[in-house]
């Protein structure tokens, strides 16, 4: 079936640069102007017997911090409003019905020590709902591993020949090991662009944990044939998959004021939009020529390799005079979510540390100003925690001071009236709810937008609430724990300390173990400000609990929202359409990882060596690899000898880097798969 | 029954080193018309080949350190890679004694399956600047744009 036959698309009026100018211009300035008009009356609200150097201090914390809800807050009334007016976003040049796909577009699926079945499950699915269209055969699917874990590297080799033999007829599926993980995955693309990139106009870069559906891809082929001065096209990501309770609040959210704020910024940044690293597609040659990344001077955290390469790349296709657009109406485009606040904040710390890597690159020459808008809102999306915490901070030791040092009213002798310290109390507590307003005020029109559409997937409007009120108690009481996290990345970061580069957890949840040992100085830091606050500063106490409460509740809200939560019914809180109606593509993902997961299940390594087959194709496509890393002499006859113990009945007591020179030692290999017959 | 469309070996080969590189295969295979034939068994399919492939040995041997053996076996499995995916396991013929697959994986070694088309890209040069000018150049900018003349 041809996807024209399908897909109801039709062209739209092209956006002229004065329009897009001019909706900038609305959102930033109307963002200014809320800013500057609050912190004014910060500044008139704040006590009057602090130095003027502590005023200022606060009163640029106010700025920024203010100014971050405030652009928040003016792109998801934009977006909603865009919603509303439009259902399809306008600039882009939609393909005409009947327009054929005569490109190739190689889908590059990186992946890093991930559940081998889990990812070629979701690359078997994928191809099987593209085999559905005719267009689907000039799709190519690369499985770029970057593993190190030698177990499972062999393990993708098989699920590679166990998927090859079920996928479509016409459609490829290519898989290929790095020796040495250069560059992360930045590294691993370019090394597919340098060996094979040639041979594809596009390129659909996936994560381990992506899921496109076929009609979806071929759109996004099309649009970029149809619009030849574009570099990259990003799908939005919606979370599927959810099991845990904290997963499933991300997931709800997501789905219910996702869509608010991804055409928020749809609306203002149009051909300038931003590359989330999967997810898209993007022109091959223009990312050859654009986005070679140099390797900044210096040691990490902020030299070496550029971690978060993806906005970086977007910013050096745009300075190349390409396009970059993100298109909320492309559906079908999914993504997992860390199924914890552990694993959440482990990913935030690579983040993190990758975003503040790019204040180098947002204050360098010839980027194009709304990437430097991008690497703005980057880093200020953690560096905003450490500023809160510093407001809250100074807020907390103004009054605590105030108690051990109280007023002086009377400043020179025989003063006739008093100099009162004023303190605007009313006029804060306004400001607080509207900071409040603003944050909730997005969220309130994302379920309006659900409701306003009649969509009754989310198990009605009950419930819809319900998910409503449930998660914003969970982000409130969640938000100081975060803070917290994201602050102590800050510092140890500028300290020089470097994240490394983690697997994901995708699946388990926290044990109480875990929880305590990562937590358990945010309890305390709950607690220990608690008891000052109740004791020096009894005025802010009730304020702050919300703060402190969340701080002193991490380890159980931790822990028990990494917990499968509820039983599995339709009219469940946090319901999403995808829930109700699985999507076929999940479903055929989820049936191939049963089937997959049979062929490795309890298998580790060396017995998948004993396979013959398994051994022939790893050999097979080491051809494929590249030279094999240096492993030094000692390592190559400790393998040799335990190997050889091994074959004739020893025990395996071979480390992991000594069974990844055994995954290159063909000759070693095919002895041992012999032997152990 | 296995429907195929059969190529001719020597082909077949430059094309198996040649489908990494490529997404369709088939288009760069010339097709002969006189070795397509239907088949409806594997047994069938396996007579047919060695007698096949035996007549043309001679023609396509290449790597004289290979035995007629070893080749056959290799041309095989490569066939059989290329044709048969979806229906049967490539390494049932060629695991039938393992001495023979051991050779069989020596042989297949040889061959670079991915012959590459190497691109160089470029090292973008990314040069910070003092920000302050920076802001005074957006700042100048703002304001030829706001005030200035069209």
């Amino acid at each position: 079936m041809p996807l024209a036959a399908s897909n109801e698309v039709f062209a739209v009026p092209l956006l002229s640069r004065r329009r897009v100018k001019f909706r900038r211009i609305k959102l930033f300035g109307l963002t200014l102007l809320t800013t500057l008009w609050a912190s004014v009356k910060w500044s008139e609200f704040m006590p009057t017997d602090i130095s003027l150097f502590m005023h200022w201090f606060l009163l640029i914390l106010f700025f920024l911090t203010f100014g971050w809800i405030s652009l928040y807050f003016w792109s998801a009334v934009f977006g909603f409003w865009e919603l509303v007016r439009k259902s399809r976003y306008e600039g882009i040049k939609h393909p005409a019905k009947d327009a054929e796909l005569n490109a190739k577009t190689a889908i590059l699926v990186p992946s890093y020590n991930e559940d081998a079945a889990a990812v070629m499950a979701r690359v078997l699915a994928m191809a099987e709902d593209l085999g559905k269209y005719s267009e689907g055969k000039q799709f190519g699917f690369f499985i770029l591993s970057d593993s190190t874990n030698p177990e499972i590297w062999l393990q993708e080799e098989v699920m590679w020949f166990e998927a090859k033999k079920q996928f479509p007829q016409g459609i490829n599926l290519y898989y290929r090991h790095r020796p040495r993980n250069t560059a992360r995955k930045s590294g691993n693309i370019e090394d597919f662009c340098t060996r094979w990139g040639s041979n594809y106009k596009y390129m659909l870069v996936l994560d381990a944990d992506s899921l496109i559906i076929g009609k979806t891809m071929i759109q996004m082929a099309k649009l970029m044939e149809s619009n030849p001065t574009t570099g990259i096209i990003q799908a939005p990501p919606q979370i599927v998959n959810a099991q845990s309770f904290f997963a499933r609040l991300h997931q709800f959210s997501g789905k219910v004021y996702g869509r608010i704020v991804m055409a928020g910024q749809a609306y203002w940044q149009a051909w300038d939009s931003n590359y989330w690293g999967h997810n898209a597609i993007i022109r091959v040659q223009a990312f050859i020529d654009s986005c070679g990344l140099p390797v900044f001077k210096g040691k990490a955290p902020f030299g070496g390799h550029i971690l978060s390469h993806d906005f970086v790349e977007a910013a050096l296709i745009r300075r190349a005079g390409w396009l970059a657009w993100m298109l909320p109406e492309l559906e079908g485009s999914y993504e997992e979510c860390p199924p914890s606040m552990l694993d959440f904040a482990s990913r935030d710390r690579r983040w993190c540390q990758g975003n503040l890597q790019h204040i180098r690159i947002l204050i360098s020459r010839k980027i194009h100003p709304v990437s430097r808008v991008h690497f703005t809102v980057g880093i200020m999306s953690y560096l905003s925690s450490l500023l809160w915490c510093l407001l809250l901070l100074l807020g907390v030791g103004i009054v605590v001071w105030r108690y051990f040092f109280p007023p002086a009213y009377f400043t020179q002798s025989k003063e006739l009236f008093p100099a009162w310290p004023i303190f605007n109390v009313w006029g804060t507590i306004a400001l607080f709810v509207l900071s409040m307003v603003m944050l909730f005020f997005p969220k309130i029109l994302g379920v309006l937008y659900v409701i306003g559409r009649g969509d009754k997937q989310y198990g009605g409007a009950g419930k819809l609430w319900q998910g409503f009120a449930v998660e914003n108690l969970f982000s409130a009481l969640s938000a100081p724990v975060m803070m917290l996290f994201q602050s102590k990345f800050i510092v140890e970061i500028l300290s020089g300390m470097d994240s490394g580069w983690q697997t994901q957890n995708r699946t388990a949840g926290t044990l109480w173990r875990d929880g305590i040992r990562m937590h358990w100085w945010q309890t305390a830091v709950g607690i220990g400000a608690s008891v000052l606050i109740y004791n020096y500063a009894h005025t802010l106490f009730y304020w702050m609990l919300p703060i402190t409460l969340g701080m002193m509740l991490a380890i159980p809200l931790s822990v028990l929202s990494s917990r499968v939560w509820g039983k599995k019914s339709k009219q469940r809180i946090f319901t999403i359409p995808e829930e109700v109606h699985e999507p076929d593509i999940l479903q055929s993902s989820k049936r191939h990882f049963k089937q997959l997961e049979q062929v490795i299940a309890d298998k580790d390594m060396l017995m998948l060596l004993k396979d013959d087959i398994y051994v022939s194709i790893h050999i097979y496509l080491l051809a494929i690899n590249g030279p094999m890393p240096d492993f030094g002499s000692d390592l190559i006859k400790r393998v040799q000898h335990k190997v050889s113990l091994l074959s004739g009945g020893g025990e395996e007591n071979l480390s992991l880097d000594e069974k990844r020179y055994l995954l290159y030692d063909e000759k070693l290999l095919q002895g041992y798969a012999v032997l152990c017959k | 029954m296995v429907a195929l469309k059969l190529y001719q070996p020597e082909d077949l080969i430059k094309s198996y080193a040649l489908s990494w590189h490529v997404d369709a295969p088939a288009t760069i295979l010339a097709l002969s018309d006189e070795a397509t034939k239907e088949i409806k068994s594997l047994d069938e399919l396996l007579d047919w080949l060695d007698n096949y492939l035996l007549s043309q040995l001679k023609v396509i041997k290449k790597d004289k350190s290979l035995s007629d053996e070893q080749f056959l076996a290799l041309v095989k499995v490569v066939y059989l890679q290329h044709e048969l995916y979806q229906d049967f396991n490539i390494f049932d013929i060629a695991s039938a004694t393992e001495d023979k697959l051991i050779k069989l994986q020596e042989a297949m070694s040889e061959y670079k399956f991915l012959p590459e088309k190497k691109v160089v890209m470029p090292e973008q040069k990314i040069k910070v600047c003092n920000p302050f000018s920076l802001f005074l150049q957006y700042l100048k900018k703002g304001f030829r744009h706001a005030f200035g003349r069209k």
